[in-house]
């Protein structure tokens, strides 16, 4: 995905996206693509804003990897969306990442500490 | 909103290269996306154009969703790879075992490839299926090569005022068939280049070897038919060139079904086409010089990317129904 606001490098982002998705499908138990961009907006408080069209290819390449599932469903206006959720092997993913990122997380933050006084 | 909207589609679409049925579903998930952020900018107190205007300008240009669109639904399974490559491998081993001089063998491996093509062909089109159509055509090709000599010399008789060499039904026959192996390739090129001209160049790759082949075979050994019976040394050279290039083929045809992006599909399909066919070709015509092989590989990369300038000339597929209607289509 590609970030509309370039407050911070944009490959930390990249690389994080499938994370993001991952954690917001599980968590929502079922979403859709306009509905997880505005989600990533609002708990970033604006912070990371992308590129609304990148999200399509991005859950594509969760599906292709059979992290995700996709539907289409009806709604009483006779629209119609896809929605996706998780897979078990989506959700063993999202825990080995949600893992590994704390363990970085902790380390970045014993190494990086903001100077005193 | 519409018009907008649907002029933005319409580009996406345009640079998308996917199969009907996928461009649809993709294009209707986009749609709902842009349909329900127009909604939201309008409940805000935002006018219709200025939300259009918005809800484009944020989802990013077309050419780029189109191409990460492309990326992330081209790549191929493994399974469809191997199934990609397969038509190049028979081939190739029909070279290197010189079994192609045994007619009922040569003529089982070509039903065969026709027939899984025919299937491929019933269930969607397939991205695998164009490597095997490739070779599906090529049967058609030597019964029209064989047909045009009597063709060519019948015409050659009438403009003459001698009289037709053969019965006329006969000649009607050959005629026809020629004609059809014309119409068939063409039809299908032109059909496949609609969808995506990678795919036609895909399914050209084999056919200029192999034909320049069935040129060099003919005019040493009189056509194919002879070199059926004939085992000389100079045709087990060419027979183990004719395995390497099919073999290289079906190497690039698993490139193909891999790669994710489009420059290096592109780049597997020209690159072994032209140097492995110019190397092919130049086992035939014996030391070839510079000249010559130059001239070559500028005619095959002409041919293999005759099929861009097809779908220029004859646009790309139809779009799809009720695009922009409530009743988008299902996955």
């Amino acid at each position: 995905m590609t970030e509309a606001n370039r407050g911070y490098d944009s490959d930390l982002l990249r690389g994080n996206t499938d994370s993001l998705l991952l954690y917001l499908i599980n968590e929502m138990g079922q979403a859709y693509g306009y509905r997880l961009i505005k989600e990533i907006e609002v708990r970033s408080g604006g912070y990371f804003r992308f590129k609304e069209g990148t999200v399509y290819p991005a859950l594509r390449k969760l599906e292709n990897d059979g992290l995700v599932q996709g539907e289409w469903k009806k709604l009483p206006n006779g629209q119609e969306r896809r929605y996706y959720s998780m897979t078990d092997k989506g959700r063993e993913l999202l825990r080995e990442k949600l893992a590994m990122w704390k363990s970085f997380a902790s380390a970045m933050a014993l190494v990086m500490k903001p100077a005193e006084g | 909103m519409k018009a907008e909207v649907a002029t933005y589609l319409d580009e996406v679409r345009t640079h998308l290269h996917l199969d009907p049925d996928t461009e649809s579903r993709v294009i209707s998930e986009l749609y709902s996306h842009l349909q329900e952020k127009v909604n939201e900018l309008q409940e805000c107190g935002v006018s219709e154009p200025e939300a259009t205007r918005e809800a484009l300008a944020s989802f990013g240009g077309a050419r780029a969703i189109a191409r990460l669109t492309y990326e992330a639904y081209s790549r191929g399974s493994w399974v469809e790879a191997l199934i990609s490559c397969q038509p190049h491998m028979i081939v190739a081993a029909l070279f290197a075992t010189h079994v192609w001089r045994q007619p009922v063998m040569l003529g089982a491996a070509f039903a065969a490839i026709v027939l899984i093509a025919l299937l491929g062909w019933r269930r969607g089109t397939p991205t695998w299926l164009y490597s095997w159509m490739g070779y599906a055509v090529f049967p058609f090709l030597i019964l029209a090569g064989m047909s045009w000599d009597p063709v060519v010399r019948t015409v050659t008789f009438v403009l003459r005022g001698t009289g037709i060499p053969a019965p006329a039904w006969e000649l009607a026959l050959l005629g026809a068939l020629c004609a059809f192996t014309i119409w068939l390739i063409a039809s299908t090129t032109v059909r496949t280049a609609r969808r995506d001209w990678l795919l036609a160049s895909l399914m050209l790759l084999p056919l200029p070897v192999l034909a320049i082949w069935l040129i060099t075979i003919s005019q040493t050994e009189g056509f194919v038919l002879n070199a059926l019976r004939s085992f000389e040394v100079r045709f087990s050279r060419w027979d183990m060139a004719m395995a390497y290039f099919s073999a290289t083929l079906g190497v690039a045809s698993v490139l193909f079904i891999r790669v994710r992006q489009r420059a290096f599909k592109a780049g597997a399909v020209l690159a072994v086409g032209i140097i492995g066919g110019a190397a092919a070709v130049r086992s035939f015509w014996g030391v070839a010089g510079v000249f010559w092989l130059i001239v070559l590989s500028v005619a095959l990369f002409a041919f293999l990317t005759s099929p861009l300038l097809l779908r220029t000339v004859v646009g790309r597929e139809a779009e799809p129904k009720q695009l922009l209607s409530a009743e988008l289509p299902p996955s």
